[in-house]
């Protein structure tokens, strides 16, 4: 890799490891339960869809 | 030359830079942005060809199901590690070096474009039927070459689009959209006008396509698998550029997983509406087009379906040269275009894109499963979230992910015997079970799982894990 690319890596590496940075706002605890209710609901229409 | 020279540096940049973890200061989309921009990549015309084949397997309702359901999960399932993405700013395959390697990324990405290049013929080919049927409108009768000649056109206007550079294909993507909603809007009008919805929801398959309507049914999911598949090589690219982890999230379900999925119902009803009139099924968005329309519909819509088809191809041409040229930073960025340009003219030469759909696109799939599937596995439960960015970007002295000269032996193995397992399972050519276990749970889900489980497993063998975790020391965040 280049050495200004390399420059500029380890700089914004730095800056998430740096005290105090706050990431993006994570994936909140209901959306992983709207998440998992639809990877549920999808997979139940698959199956009932057999029978339609 | 200057010029050209500017546009290979303004390309490398964007390669190589863009390759850099995307500050939070520096993303610009929330939820709404992308998933606009994502819809509107997401409507490209082969939609309606995807659409078109699965009506071949189902009835009316199977066909919803299977084509909004089947997309809706997978999309659902494989974008749940991408929050990497979001969090740290970075892609998919500055991750997967964990997985493969730093050199067996690259191999990995040179097959993940081949096979995903394909698509790009599909537009090439449906570019060539277009003009040919416009030309017809006109009264002028061509002879079947100049289809394919369309086709290469299509390919070199779409090259030149992508070789002017990141300027030229901002202004492409601002006209695309537009287009394809236009041609949406007239395919949808068209598809649900040409003869009564009560025959559209009355039609029923033919029986001798498969043995059996179960069987069908998942025939057709299976392509609605792959469809969703078919997204998950660039599906990292506009979360790592959003606010949130729930709006890239979020954002990509609304595009993938309900926006094309609607387009393939236009697709599908489309081809029911042929059959219904015509007694036969089609493939080919532009003769459907040309048969079920008024003459000034036909006229509008083909035209608007051939502006959008140079522009997906310029756009597809730029995107996939740009991911080439992070993988291989020497190569010249016109060189990658004109490579992936003859890759696809040759596509359209050969003729049988449309012919071999389901092939094309479950064949593909079955390399994107255990890619994902590693992902997921790998995202979750071996490195449990977090990797070594100092070893994901390179940075001298950090090796983690160097492996063996480059490669993770573990990764690929796995990789393989996913890729081997689905086609034991489906015949992908044939369109049809190799197992009867096909029929309860698609090769799909199931390669999905059983690529997932062996390599969740080979973690937990001793030596392998010290193999595969040289990163632990180094994670920071």
């Amino acid at each position: 890799m280049d050495k200004e690319f390399e420059e500029e890596a380890l700089r914004r590496i730095g800056e998430m490891e740096a005290e105090g940075y706050e990431f993006p706002e994570a994936f909140r605890k209901t959306d992983w339960i709207w998440a998992w209710v639809l990877i549920g609901a999808m997979a139940l229409l698959m199956i009932l869809g057999a029978f339609v | 030359m200057a010029k050209s020279e500017s546009i290979n540096s303004q390309v490398t940049k964007e390669a190589l830079y863009g390759t850099l973890p995307v500050r939070k200061s520096e993303r610009p989309y929330g939820m709404l942005d992308a998933f606009l921009i994502l819809s509107g990549y997401a409507i490209a015309t082969w939609c309606y060809t995807q659409g078109a084949f699965m009506a071949q397997y189902t009835d009316f309702w199977q066909m919803l199901i299977s084509i909004f359901a089947a997309n809706a999960l997978i999309v659902a399932l494989y974008m749940l590690p991408m929050m990497f993405a979001a969090r740290y700013g970075i892609d998919m395959w500055i991750w997967l070096k964990s997985v493969f390697g730093t050199t067996g990324i690259k191999v990995v990405i040179v097959i993940i474009i081949l096979i995903n290049f394909p698509w790009f013929g599909v537009c090439a080919d449906i570019f060539g039927s277009t003009m040919v049927n416009l030309l017809s409108f006109a009264g002028i009768t061509l002879p079947a070459i100049a289809k394919p000649i369309f086709g290469l056109l299509c390919i070199a206007l779409g090259s030149v689009i992508a070789i002017c550079g990141p300027v030229v294909i901002k202004w492409a993507n601002r006209i695309i959209v537009p287009l394809l909603l236009l041609v949406g809007i007239c395919v949808f009008w068209v598809a649900f006008s040409a003869v009564p919805l009560a025959d559209i929801v009355a039609y029923k398959p033919d029986p001798g396509i498969v043995d059996g309507k179960t069987v069908a049914y998942v025939c057709a999911l299976e392509a609605g698998l792959a469809s969703g598949f078919s997204w998950s090589a660039s599906t990292a690219v506009t979360p790592r550029l959003c606010k949130s982890e729930r709006d890239g999230y979020w954002a990509t379900i609304g595009a993938y997983g309900l926006v094309t999925p609607i387009f393939n119902v236009v697709g599908a009803v489309l081809a029911i509406a042929m059959f219904v009139k015509f007694g036969v099924m089609d493939g080919d968005i532009a003769s459907m087009l040309a048969a079920l329309s008024t003459p000034t519909m036909a006229l509008l819509t083909l035209a608007l379906v051939v502006l959008a088809n140079i522009c997906t191809h310029g756009t597809g041409a730029y995107m996939w040269s740009v991911v080439l040229k992070s993988a291989f930073p020497k190569a010249k960025f016109s060189w990658l275009v004109i490579a992936l340009g003859l890759y696809s003219g040759l596509i359209v030469i050969w003729g049988k894109i449309l012919d071999y759909f389901g092939a094309m696109i479950t064949l593909s799939t079955f390399i994107y499963v255990p890619v994902m599937a590693l992902l997921f596995v790998d995202y979750f439960w071996v490195r449990n979230r977090k990797i070594s960015l100092r070893s994901a970007y390179e940075i001298t002295g950090h090796t983690a992910y160097r492996y063996t000269g480059g490669f993770n032996w573990v990764g690929l193995l796995c990789v393989i015997l996913g890729c081997v397992f689905c086609n034991v399972v489906f015949d992908a050519i044939n369109y049809s079970a190799n197992l009867a276990i096909f029929n309860y749970c698609t090769a799909s889900l199931l390669g999905f799982v059983f690529t997932g489980v062996v390599y969740y497993g080979l973690s937990k063998v001793p030596s392998i894990s010290t193999y595969l975790l040289k990163d632990r020391s180094e994670v920071t965040v």
